[in-house]
């Protein structure tokens, strides 16, 4: 079962690492709201080791002016895409 | 595919209900279904129509109400967290002798069974909260 | 039992915030509905489960008897993350006894093997 795993919260809070030991090969994460904050260093070192395909919600990254700032291994998506990922795991799994 | 998403938050506390608006309204572009939106705990404000959005604001409620009504969407209250946060409709407010109803018309109120029943339909099933 | 398996995940401390009561009243319904449910308790959770807790102090509804109703309906699959434990100085002995440590592996395996995962 893939799952696609969603974050919210700021990487200053615990919910970042709890998400990220229950990641399971083949899962993936999108982040959005405040969690695109993850996307940026120093706290985008806490899952560059992670078999998991990671995807940023772009206009929240663009809302909080940190495009700039995000990983440039991460990937950015829209709503749209964000439905597509959504579509193609087996279920949603939603932290905040 | 069916969609169904679970709402918890409130729309001024946070910007998860806000996400879940443009999640649902993406669901419909990309041709899915959206089975039903449940509103549960402090998400059931999204059904207060006695709630004046500030001029400058996105008129959140309305934007769920025409989503639903374009696309056939259940918009469902939780009814026990409804009734709780003030939020009745006019069977509610006479049972429980309030002065108002203030459930928005496009929203039901209905039990936990809805939410059930979405998880049991729906090929995916995704929460905003805060 | 046949039906979409549910795991309610429960992250955060009871009483301080009310989302912890959503939960369970979702454990309930979706148990009277014959849908099999699983609990797991992780994170700041975990101290849902501590025993003696008198909640008529600050005037609410202990958790420990939604708890110990949990099982009249059905629902007894209560599972504990114990890397939370640990960091909270806390050892399953003294929890509730029915709550089923889990190391990192098999919380992760709780979570793939259940058709829906709701945090709470």
């Amino acid at each position: 079962m893939a799952t696609l795993h969603t974050l919210n919260q700021s990487p200053s809070g615990s919910t970042l690492a709890s998400c990220l030991r229950c990641l399971a090969p083949g899962d993936s994460l999108l982040l959005l709201e405040d969690g695109v904050y993850a996307a940026c260093s120093p706290h985008v070192s806490a899952f560059k080791e992670s078999p998991c395909a990671v995807y940023v919600l772009q206009a929240d990254a663009e809302a909080r002016g940190v495009t700039g700032r995000l990983d440039p291994a991460i990937e950015t998506t829209d709503y749209r895409g964000f439905v597509e990922l959504a579509a193609a795991c087996d279920s949603v799994q939603s932290w905040y | 595919m069916k969609f169904s998403i679970l709402v918890l938050s409130s729309p001024g506390a946070s910007q998860s209900g806000d996400s879940a608006l443009a999640f649902a309204r993406a669901v419909v572009e990309a041709g899915h279904e959206l089975y039903r939106v449940f509103f549960y705990h402090e998400g059931v404000q999204h059904g207060d129509s006695l709630a004046v959005p500030a001029q400058d604001e996105l008129d959140r409620q309305s934007a769920w109400a025409a989503l639903s009504e374009q696309h056939g969407a259940d918009l469902v209250l939780c009814i026990a967290s409804a009734v709780r946060r003030g939020v009745l409709d006019g069977g509610e407010a006479e049972r429980h002798e309030r002065s108002a109803v203030s459930a928005h018309p496009a929203f039901e109120l209905s039990g936990l069974g809805q939410l059930v029943d979405a998880h049991i339909n729906s090929d995916r099933l995704v929460t905003f909260g805060r | 039992m046949s039906g979409k398996s549910l795991l309610l995940v429960f992250r955060r401390a009871p009483y301080g915030r009310s989302l912890s009561r959503a939960g369970y009243d979702l454990a309930l319904a979706a148990a009277a509905f014959e849908q099999p449910v699983s609990l797991l308790f992780m994170d700041d959770g975990v101290w849902q489960l501590l025993p003696e807790q008198h909640a008529d102090q600050i005037n609410t509804k202990s958790v420990a008897s939604t708890l110990a109703s949990l099982p009249l309906y059905d629902v007894e699959n209560l599972y504990v993350d114990m890397q939370s434990l640990d960091a909270r100085g806390l050892a399953p002995v003294e929890l509730r006894k029915e709550v089923v440590p889990l190391d990192a592996t098999a919380v992760q395996a709780l979570m793939h093997e259940h058709h829906q995962v709701l945090v709470f």
